[in-house]
């Protein structure tokens, strides 16, 4: 049978083995997208939203975070959770938990980044407008942020597709282990290896289906964005 | 907002820069009428540096030979051999290598070299696999005790002998403690000592990665982990005259000793030369008897093994591996049963 014809019975049968591993993405991924989220928005906002003296090298290095490689992140990761090394009672190396870690700290700086940018961009006046209109300071921060709420959700959009198609550090601190820490991306390195091109492309489809989504998503977002009332 | 015109020209030179250089460097690549031989080893040959000495000894009698080598699994090796991506394989895989020959992939082969696989896991062998008497009662024991057990998984010449020996055992393998990773020997080996786990490895590997490995070997010695490499000419190579001349080389006496002279960092020997290699070759085009007849020391048939013929003898072998295990290597490591 050709890989192609393969892919697609593979794609429609309903195989276990491959939606398991499609879960099981979608299950680390979003957990450390939620994780980025909850540690990469607040800072993102908090330095966009506010002045001090050492702002512009603080947005420097939330910048340089996007450009961390997967894999040094992976090594990094590796050594923290390593037997020998600091957390490695934990025994979490080649655990979801490890890889969880692992794309943590890669969508992290690019939910930051954005969330930063897009408070940045902000009007200035507008957290003082609130105040004035009887706000109390977390209420106006919250209406403030509200306003970038497209920006914001591009931003976590942007670590998702950061990390679901990663394959350096989940295979390093996850291993690749069948029916534990086998993802997306590290099969489809795999079974090109076994020259089993079928179950690789199907995989294949199936992230390109997800990378489509997101950008129609952050399109529509974009647009939508447009519509903002002080951008005229 | 408009754009200043200088900065548009300047990126549309730029990029119309970019373009004509990617443009010929791809060119350079495929231009190039001596194109790079392709030898695709398994893993355990790189990671030893079996493989750099080899191609340096060889390099020095033949200089003008550009060889790129791809260290992969035999699984991996074979499959770029069936598609003509790769020139020369130098595996460790003899059924999956059968089948290869079978089906017309490759135009010759030859058993160059051997060395043996160990059962490897934590220094305090909780499992007791030491005392186990063979390979299949090793792995009973630590599937017995519910110990994790880690497997290569990727079809390599090592998951093969694996798989084997797991059904000579004869033990259902659970998900609890039977993991399958696909990873190559190293990254496996670093795996198993991390996760206090057993495994199955080749011995040159092992010793390469001892070091930094918290791990023992715990049983050796059994002719059923006999490792044996062979050097694998395919059909579809596009570097024929380079690759085969390196395949002469390889099963050569001049080869053989290039083998038998590497040492790893602390002076062992890790792979041992087949002796009188270079008779034994085995060529599609020779009908199998022919071999039989002429009592060919290295390999089976061409056509591979039959395995519904194959019957198991008291020591859990079929009569087809114990002769492929007894004939392929000079009995030094094969004591048991072989006569």
């Amino acid at each position: 049978m050709n890989p192609l014809g393969e892919a697609f019975r593979l794609l429609t049968s309903g195989d276990l083995l491959l939606w398991e591993i499609v879960l099981r993405s979608l299950y680390v991924s979003g957990t450390a997208l939620g994780l980025a989220t909850l540690i990469g928005l607040p800072i993102g906002a908090a330095v966009g939203l506010s002045s001090f003296r050492l702002r512009r090298p603080t947005i420097a290095i939330v910048n340089t975070g996007l450009a961390l490689p997967p894999v040094v992140v992976g090594l990094a990761v590796y050594l923290v959770l390593s037997r020998s090394g600091p957390l490695g009672p934990l025994e979490l190396l080649y655990s979801p938990g490890a890889m969880i870690l692992a794309q943590t700290v890669i969508a992290a700086p690019y939910v930051a980044a954005i969330s930063l940018a897009a408070a940045s961009e902000l009007p200035g006046d507008l957290q003082l407008q609130a105040r004035a209109l009887g706000a109390s300071r977390p209420e106006a921060i919250f209406l403030t942020l509200r306003e970038a709420r497209t920006s914001l959700l591009a931003a976590v959009a942007a670590g998702f597709g950061a990390i679901i198609s990663e394959v350096g550090a989940v295979m390093i601190v996850g291993g690749n282990i069948l029916g534990e820490t086998r993802v997306m991306t590290t099969a489809i390195v795999l079974e090109t290896r076994r020259g089993n091109f079928g179950f690789a492309i199907a995989l294949g489809a199936i992230l390109l289906g997800m990378a489509l989504a997101i950008n129609l998503l952050l399109v529509s977002i974009g647009r939508a964005g447009l519509r903002r009332p002080w951008s005229s | 907002m408009i754009e200043p015109i200088s900065s548009a020209v300047a990126r549309a030179t730029l990029s119309a820069g970019i373009i004509s250089l990617m443009a010929m460097l791809l060119a350079g690549c495929t231009a190039g009428s001596d194109r790079a031989l392709v030898l695709a080893t398994t893993t355990s040959v790189d990671d030893s540096g079996l493989l750099t000495h080899l191609l340096q000894s060889y390099s020095a009698s033949s200089p003008s030979t550009k060889v790129r080598p791809l260290a992969v699994g035999s699984g991996e090796a074979l499959e770029l051999g069936r598609r003509g991506d790769a020139d020369l394989l130098l595996v460790h895989s003899p059924m999956a290598e059968d089948e290869f020959m079978a089906s017309g992939h490759g135009e010759m082969r030859a058993s160059i070299m051997y060395n043996d696989f160990v059962v490897v896991g934590p220094p305090d062998d909780p499992a007791d696999v030491a005392g186990a008497g063979t390979p299949a009662r090793a792995f009973r024991a630590v599937a017995e005790a519910g110990l994790p057990f880690l497997s290569r998984g990727d079809e390599s010449g090592t998951h093969r002998r694996e798989r084997e020996i797991w059904s000579d055992s004869g033990t259902p393998r659970a998900a609890s403690w039977y993991l399958e990773a696909g990873q190559g020997m190293g990254p496996l080996l670093q795996m198993a000592s991390e996760r206090r786990a057993y495994t199955l490895t080749d011995r040159a590997t092992f010793y390469a990665m001892q070091p930094r490995l918290d791990l023992d070997v715990l049983y050796e010695g059994d002719p059923l982990l006999r490792n044996v490499y062979s050097v694998i000419l395919v059909r579809k190579s596009s570097a024929a005259p380079a690759a085969t001349q390196l395949f002469r080389w390889l099963a050569s006496e001049a080869g053989g000793e290039a083998i038998a002279a590497f040492r790893d960092g602390i002076g062992r020997q890790l792979f041992y030369p087949v002796p009188g290699t270079q008779a034994a070759w085995e060529s599609a085009s020779i009908p199998e008897e022919e071999w039989a007849e002429q009592g060919a020391p290295a390999m089976t048939g061409r056509r591979g093994l039959a395995r519904g013929t194959d019957t198991a003898d008291e020591h859990g072998l079929s009569e087809v591996r114990r002769r492929f295990l007894c004939r392929s290597v000079p009995p030094r490591l094969a004591e048991a049963p072989c006569d």
